[in-house]
């Protein structure tokens, strides 16, 4: 026997250097029973610590069983939590959603579906549009704009047109409402040598007074008037051939609207 | 020199000359009891002439035992050879009643074993 190599693989215990020795090996006795009867036997007093033990050992497994009656009586409730739980379960399930949903007709499912699915081209096709949209609303104000600033864009707006208001003459002196702002026209014939007419603006007096020497010729006023404005007409020895209203450039009716040439 | 313990196969193992002191752990209080400590040249003596050495321990308190072994006793012990002498040591649980047990040898096929092997530099091995 190599007791060289066998002396150095195991433990030293230095009991003289003071190091604990307690526990060093450790002895199980396991016919307790025997070696309890033979301590009461030899002693009644001397197992007394051994039943102290065995009584703390009982006091302990009495707590323990406590528990695990608890533990059971709380076990009792397990399936019917279970079963709790299997019908909240079915009450959520995928099918029962679904159902639920498409009876409320809250959401399509399937066109959920396909409009996730084709969310990137909506989406894409939106943002291609309103481009479109912008920039062809962009070069229509750019359009308008270099328009607006025309010089002779903007001092065409005030003047005549070609769209005018046939006007049914009345007896002289009668008055006239005009419809917008434009210029009225009044055309008249002279029936004798002392003939002569006037159109009057009724607010002020101002006004275009014309006489008419020869007979069967005629003679015209063209003035401009405002909104609203009441123009009054008086003649004598003649006869109103033509009366109209000229609307502007900027405010002549376009043809659907009713404007006549 | 201390003693070397294995304590799983529960072999010890001592120099001739040096003493020391094996505790043995119980798992219950052994009070009132009387142990007996032995180390014979057989695993199971059946001759008193094999026991070695043989000590008795009374008034045991709580579940503890110390076993001191003297420098003499050892002594006792010879070696064999290849350097080394192999005894078996025991461990008995009994009362002034008559109850017995054995403790050690145990049930779990562990042999008990006590080397001895000579002091360093000894040439006087006690044979």
């Amino acid at each position: 026997m190599d007791n060289k190599n066998n002396f150095d693989d195991i433990k030293v215990l230095d009991v003289k250097s003071g190091i604990s020795a307690h526990g060093d090996i450790q002895v199980k006795i396991n016919d307790l029973p025997e070696v309890l009867l033979a301590a009461h036997n030899s002693n009644p007093n001397a197992h007394k610590n051994l039943l102290g033990k065995l009584i703390e050992k009982t006091e302990a497994l009495t707590i323990a069983v406590d528990e695990l009656q608890d533990n059971l009586v709380l076990a009792d409730d397990v399936p019917t939590k279970i079963s709790e739980l299997e019908n909240d379960l079915n009450f959520v399930s995928e099918e029962s959603l679904v159902e639920a949903l498409e009876k409320r007709q809250i959401v399509n499912l399937e066109t959920l579906k396909e409009n996730l699915d084709n969310r990137d081209s909506v989406i894409q096709n939106n943002i291609t549009l309103n481009v479109n949209t912008l920039s062809s609303r962009i070069e229509e104000i750019e359009t308008n704009i270099a328009f607006a600033t025309d010089p002779e864009t903007i001092s065409s707006y005030s003047m005549p047109s070609d769209k005018y208001i046939a006007l049914t003459a009345g007896a002289s002196g009668a008055s006239y409402t005009m419809p917008a702002n434009g210029m009225i026209y009044c055309l008249v014939k002279c029936n004798a040598t002392n003939a002569w007419f006037n159109v009057k603006r009724s607010l002020t007096g101002s006004r275009h007074q014309i006489p008419i020497g020869v007979v069967n010729s005629h003679a015209a006023v063209e003035m401009p008037v405002s909104k609203g404005e009441i123009i009054e007409i008086t003649y004598t020895s003649s006869t109103i051939a033509t009366l109209g209203f000229l609307y502007l450039n900027g405010n002549a009716p376009k043809d659907e609207d009713g404007g006549e040439n | 020199m201390p003693f070397s313990i294995n304590k799983e196969n529960l072999s010890i193992k001592a120099r001739r000359g040096d003493s020391g002191v094996i505790v043995f752990e119980f798992n219950m209080p052994i009070d009132n009891f009387m142990i007996d400590f032995c180390i014979s040249k057989r695993l199971d003596s059946t001759s008193k002439n094999d026991v070695i050495i043989s000590k008795c321990y009374k008034n045991i308190s709580g579940n503890l035992l110390e076993v001191d072994i003297s420098s003499e006793e050892t002594k006792m012990l010879k070696i064999g050879d290849n350097f080394v002498g192999q005894y078996f040591w025991s461990l008995k649980l009994h009362n002034e009643l008559g109850f017995n047990m054995t403790l050690i040898p145990d049930k779990f096929n562990r042999t008990p074993r006590f080397f001895v092997y000579p002091k360093i530099g000894e040439c006087e091995y006690g044979q």
